[in-house]
């Protein structure tokens, strides 16, 4: 029985489990399988008790990473460090890492409160204290009921809970979760989102959550990291992402957006078909680029009269309605689509289909990308 | 009238004839155990249970009955100790696994007697022959193909999850085998330990080579017995040898059921 000396043992007198969240670094990781690079040098650095999102679509490498940081594959270069400790090359069972799996890998053949026991005494925690702190763990989770039955007597949702409990209730100063949401039904994803993130609150781990759902990532990370082709395309906060986007990839996949395209002129003059801002992109390279615009900074107006900023001729090729708002496609004389998000209140009486109205946007409104 | 019912009935048929020619040889072994006549194979009108008390009294029949037993348990500990780890490794795809797997399947392609004189030149070097060790020994290798073949089909069906997940739960390699992976491959164990045993208690030919008037396992002490006289005592034994395997193949079809 290994006598690790871990954060198990912490916490118990108080009633409530507690992990001293662990700093996470990675430092020029990368991973290839065969000819094919799953992760390119990737950098990442987590504050204790910080909840990082990796996201991205499917191959884009986030998984590849998480298995990494959990020690289930090795990097072909780069440094993992867990609380300043290089753990590039320790085995998975000497990390100290939670982990949930994607479906949930609960032992089928023992109970809900053995599975929650099973780490601790993989510690060498004599059987009576394991159990107590189980118990509290299945609490925290708000299982205590349901302990002493096998998986396949739970639902998905209960086993969900099983297992981010057998994941913090050894207290690891880093949690790992592999798409736990992704076997859940909307509705019950959305209430277990809220849960994860208060139960991880409570325990205090850092957090690092893989998931392709970006209504997910948003509502529940302080940072994200958008993945796509192995590279981490941004790092930032989910305002960060969603104002600030850096390129066309994160635009697109963090929220709605239009996107026409431009050329950068010399000077910052930013030139599209049918439109055109002055000086708005002056430390650009000239070339081409992209306009990025968000669907509720695009106002629709029936003509081009008092409108301050840039605009562009266009028709209504369909209109929804949104309940709190209207959402238009619009189409423009150079064939770009556009798409408005209008509240309620300020288009009383909408723009039918095939209307001819003007989309327009503050300057300030509009991201520019370089290509 | 249509033909259909006669075709039926041809397939009805057949299939009751090759039902018979498989199990009626070995049933009638029960017949003569019970019979009167005291030449073997010869029925007459008078019925006895002479045979199962000659059988029971007999302190040969004794010894070589717990000789056999102790073998095939041994034999089934072993095998499955080793099988049942060889089969683990085998599930994790190493590089040459396949051509592995295909030589651990030898035993049972290879002729018996072959494998008995390999084995009796080399426990004579060991100086195991006539001993319970080395037939233990023996019969492992002629046992494994049939534990690694069951408990490979049990890994085949086993997510590598779980064993991740053990291991992130910090589980070493030990203590993932013994809690995580023989639990959920239980039922290709259980199959492969009976497969096992019902090898180890048929085999003959390896033990004629490998047994002294000591270590004679029950099929060798039949064999000698049948040589030398022909009596209904042998299938008085034969038929408590088929009622054991009746139950032993009942109870391994009530696993799998249990397994699907």
């Amino acid at each position: 029985m290994t006598t690790t000396t871990t954060n198990a043992g912490n916490g118990t007198t108080s009633g409530q489990l507690h992990a001293k969240g662990a700093e996470l670094r990675l430092q020029g990781v990368r991973k290839s399988f065969g000819d094919s690079v799953a992760v390119h040098g990737v950098d990442l650095d987590l504050r204790p008790g910080e909840f990082l999102t990796m996201l991205g679509p499917s191959g884009s490498g986030k998984t590849t990473t998480l298995n990494m940081i959990a020690g289930f594959l090795e990097p072909d270069s780069g440094v993992v460090t867990l609380s300043g400790k290089d753990i590039t090359h320790t085995p998975p069972h000497k990390r100290d890492i939670g982990m949930v799996f994607q479906n949930y890998a609960l032992f089928p053949h023992l109970s809900a409160l053995k599975n929650v026991m099973f780490p601790l005494q993989m510690r060498g925690v004599d059987k009576k204290s394991a159990r107590r702190r189980a118990e509290l763990a299945l609490e925290m989770v708000e299982l205590s009921h349901l302990a002493k039955r096998l998986p396949k007597q739970l639902s998905g949702g209960q086993q969900q809970r099983v297992a981010l409990a057998r994941a913090f209730v050894f207290e690891p100063g880093l949690l790992l979760m592999d798409e736990p949401l992704g076997a859940l039904d909307k509705r019950l994803r959305e209430t277990m989102q809220v849960e994860i993130m208060r139960v991880c609150r409570e325990v205090g781990s850092t957090v690092v959550y893989v998931t392709h759902d970006q209504d997910e990532a948003l509502t529940m990370s302080d940072r994200i990291a958008v993945y796509n082709h192995g590279y981490v395309e941004q790092l930032d906060t989910a305002e960060g992402l969603y104002e600030r986007p850096t390129t066309t990839f994160v635009a697109g996949f963090i929220g709605d957006s239009s996107m026409l395209s431009c050329q950068v002129r010399p000077g910052g003059d930013v030139v599209g078909s049918g439109w055109h801002t002055a000086a708005s992109a002056r430390d650009m390279e000239p070339g081409k680029a992209t306009l990025v615009l968000r669907p509720e900074s695009v106002t629709v107006r029936a003509d081009g009269t008092g409108v301050g900023g840039c605009s562009v001729q266009a028709t209504v090729s369909d209109v929804f309605y949104l309940g709190s708002h209207v959402k238009y496609l619009l189409r423009t004389e150079a064939g770009e689509t556009v798409q408005a998000h209008v509240p309620r209140s300020e288009a009383p009486t909408p723009f039918a289909r095939g209307a001819s109205v003007v989309a327009a946007w503050k300057p300030e409104a509009g991201i520019v990308l370089a290509e | 009238m249509r033909t259909v019912p006669a075709r039926w009935l041809a397939l009805r048929a057949v299939a009751v004839l090759v039902g018979l020619f498989l199990i009626v040889p070995t049933l009638m072994v029960v017949p003569m155990s019970f019979n009167g006549s005291s030449t073997l194979g010869v029925l007459n009108g008078d019925w006895t249970t002479r045979w199962y008390s000659d059988l029971f009294g007999d302190p040969r029949w004794r010894a070589a009955a717990a000789n056999s037993l102790k073998i095939a348990l041994g034999t089934t500990a072993l095998s499955l100790l080793l099988g049942t780890l060889a089969a683990w490794g085998l599930s994790k795809g190493t590089r040459f696994g396949e051509l592995i797997r295909g030589a651990s399947l030898a035993p049972v392609v290879i002729p018996p007697v072959i494998l008995g004189v390999g084995m009796y030149t080399v426990l004579l070097r060991w100086e195991l022959t006539g001993s319970l060790t080395g037939l233990v020994l023996a019969h492992t290798v002629l046992a494994l193909p049939f534990v690694i073949v069951s408990v490979s089909a049990s890994f085949a069906q086993l997510d590598p999850v779980y064993e991740r997940a053990a291991m992130s739960l910090g589980a070493n390699g030990f203590q993932r085998f013994v809690r995580v992976v023989v639990p959920l491959v239980a039922p290709g164990v259980v199959a492969g330990g009976l497969f096992a045993f019902v090898t180890s208690w048929d085999e003959i030919v390896v033990a004629i080579f490998l047994t002294d008037a000591s270590t004679r396992t029950l099929p060798v002490e039949m064999w000698i017995q049948m040589r030398t006289q022909v009596t209904p005592t042998l299938a008085a034994l034969g038929t408590a040898l088929f009622a054991l395997s009746t139950v032993a193949l009942l109870a391994m079809q009530l696993l799998r059921r249990d397994e699907s």
